[in-house]
């Protein structure tokens, strides 16, 4: 059952340089319980796709978001921003890609990691306490029971991503958006908190749509994959099946530009530059740097279905599917 | 190293001038049991005596006052004026720039111009206006002071806000359902703390400063309570007969503010290294 569907949702920002496109028609659906990850170069909408779910981005402002986001059989984008601050932390949470500065320097850990909690349920001191106390544990904070009435200044990089962690999960939402959380983490530090984190999920099934750059974390985390190229989705699959049988030429070279240990191929890099927003187009997005475009490309490709798991917005797909 | 001897010695200074200032304190709160006479009482065997002539340590007014004990009242009246009209103006100033600053927009253009128009005022003749219209009272000198010195604050708090206000912090707080007003008392407030602190150390040395002044000009407190700025007012006009009774309000006005700046310089300094 879909927890959340994203239909057609495009965002602009108005720039001195102009109407900037940043998200231009994303689908995307995110099941109860799963792990959604949205792979894509810098710059290509995942943040800001994360944000419009969310209703972060400053839309009395800049940005001009449109389209439905339903969650469950509401959209939020129709809400008021009273009923989102009721939704936030209790039915989605989110968690941001710098842990350094993602806690607030002068405020105890343990009054931060339970602060959405304390809020709705009126919690006392000690249980808010006791609560903060567990969840560090959960996430795997050493003698958290000592270190819940310490300031984040005292904790390392990685120790914070779990605080931050640990202040997403305790409200218990339903989805927890995490964008790139481990990209500013070393790579040991990264693999124990994907591990941690995929154990959190596996006990408290909270869906989680997981946005990051590395196709590595990916196939270590995720149950399926969407990719995003400038603004839009280019192709969905489950993770087995987008890295055994990749359609989009995108996807491809995504692949082909990312190490895959023990072997010394020369990784290939991707020629060219993402479009910058500011001029749209109307045809294939990748198309100025794909090897197989054609006239066609012109036009836009729709997102069309491989098999019941797998869609794919390409003109050629068919013909460059693996023999 | 000499950067490090430097902040040391900075920080020494600094740590004289809290003590000053708690003895200032000190006096102020104890002056009913310190002070050797009682400050209003007028004696005409003892008028303008020298220092240290029949028990007047300090000498006495032309009234015969004793200037001593008047002294350690004035601490009272320096001292109360300079922390109500400082916090008043830290509430004032520190309410306006926060909501300035993150509410943005028409509020920030209405309070900002508003803040502005108050500061292009020099600072004494926005007092004096305010003590004409309202009259001269204890009271009343402290609601001048305080909204003198609320344009700082609030341009202090609305510089801080703005670069708080976009921290990573204030926005995970908002994905975790934090409301408004949460934000601004829990996030923004505690982290904007530490440049108002600073402000509100140095905005006690000029309120003591514009009390004295305003008093010395007859527009502060009551003609007969005790107040170093009427003491100077009173004094100078016997400089030649006897000049203690002007000279030892003014040290203790001179020392009182050096005291407050020298701190606020050294609470500065210390915020600044710690970061």
């Amino acid at each position: 059952m879909a927890l959340l569907t994203i239909d057609n949702l495009h965002v602009r920002f108005r720039t001195p340089a102009g109407l900037l496109h940043a998200v231009n028609g994303v689908n995307l659906q995110v099941d109860r319980g799963e792990i959604v990850g949205l792979v894509g170069e810098s710059g290509c909408g995942k943040s800001v796709t994360a944000r419009a779910i969310m209703r972060l981005l400053p839309e009395h402002r800049s940005a001009q978001v449109s389209g439905r986001v339903v969650w469950r059989d509401e959209d939020l984008l129709a809400k008021s921003e009273t009923d989102m601050v009721r939704l936030r932390g209790a039915d989605l949470a989110m968690i941001f890609q710098d842990p350094l500065s993602a806690l607030n320097p002068v405020m105890r850990i343990g009054d931060q990691v339970i602060e959405g909690p304390r809020q709705r349920e009126k919690l006392s001191r000690q249980r808010a306490r006791a609560r903060a106390i567990e969840w560090l544990d959960h996430v795997g904070i050493p003698d958290a029971a000592a270190r819940v009435d310490q300031y984040p200044h005292t904790f390392s990089g990685g120790m914070r991503q779990r605080v931050v962690m640990a202040t997403a999960l305790s409200g218990s939402p339903d989805l927890l958006i995490a964008d790139e959380p481990t990209t500013a983490l070393d790579v040991t530090i990264q693999a124990q908190l994907l591990e941690r984190l995929r154990t959190l999920q596996a006990e408290t099934g909270t869906a989680i749509l997981f946005i990051t750059h590395d196709l590595a974390v990916v196939a270590q985390l995720c149950h399926r994959v969407a990719v995003m190229y400038a603004g839009r989705i280019v192709e969905q699959a489950t993770v087995a099946e987008l890295f055994a049988h990749p359609r989009h030429p995108y996807t491809r070279a995504l692949l082909n530009s990312t190490p895959v240990p023990g072997q010394r191929e020369r990784l290939e890099p991707i020629p060219g530059a993402p479009p910058d927003g500011l001029h749209p187009f109307s045809g294939c997005p990748f198309a100025d740097r794909c090897p197989h475009a054609i006239p066609a490309c012109d036009l836009p490709p729709p997102l069309e279905d491989v098999t019941s798991t797998h869609r794919v917005a390409c003109h050629r797909h068919e013909e460059l599917a693996d023999p | 190293m000499a950067h490090r001897f430097h902040i040391f010695r900075q920080h020494r200074v600094a740590f004289v001038a809290l003590i000053v200032i708690v003895g200032y304190a000190l006096i102020a709160v104890l002056a009913p049991w310190l002070a050797p006479r009682d400050p209003y009482s007028m004696s005409g065997d003892y008028p303008l005596v020298a220092p240290g002539t029949a028990g007047y340590w300090l000498g006495s007014d032309p009234f015969g006052r004793d200037i001593l004990s008047r002294l350690m009242y004035g601490a009272r009246t320096s001292l109360m004026v300079g922390s109500i009209a400082a916090g008043l103006a830290l509430v004032l100033g520190t309410i306006v720039g926060v909501c300035a600053g993150y509410f943005g927009r028409h509020i920030d253009a209405v309070l900002s111009r508003f803040m502005e128009v108050l500061f292009s005022f020099p600072d004494i003749l926005l007092a004096l206006i305010i003590m004409a219209i309202l009259g001269p009272s204890t009271v009343n000198v402290m609601l001048a002071i305080g909204v003198v010195y609320t344009p700082i604050f609030a341009r202090i708090a609305r510089a801080s806000t703005l670069r708080v206000k976009r921290a990573a912090y204030v926005e995970a707080a908002r994905t975790m359902g934090a409301r408004t007003p949460r934000i601004l008392i829990r996030h923004i407030l505690p982290n904007i703390s530490g440049p108002l602190m600073v402000q509100t150390t140095l905005s006690f040395a000029f309120a003591i400063l514009a009390e004295a002044a305003l008093s010395f000009l007859g527009l502060g407190v009551e003609p007969d309570a005790p107040s170093w700025g009427i003491m100077l007012n009173e004094g100078k006009d016997w400089m030649q007969h006897g000049w203690w009774v002007a000279v030892f309000p003014g040290l203790a006005i001179t020392l009182a503010v050096l005291s407050f700046n020298v701190l606020g310089d050294g609470l500065r300094d210390l915020i600044e290294d710690t970061g």
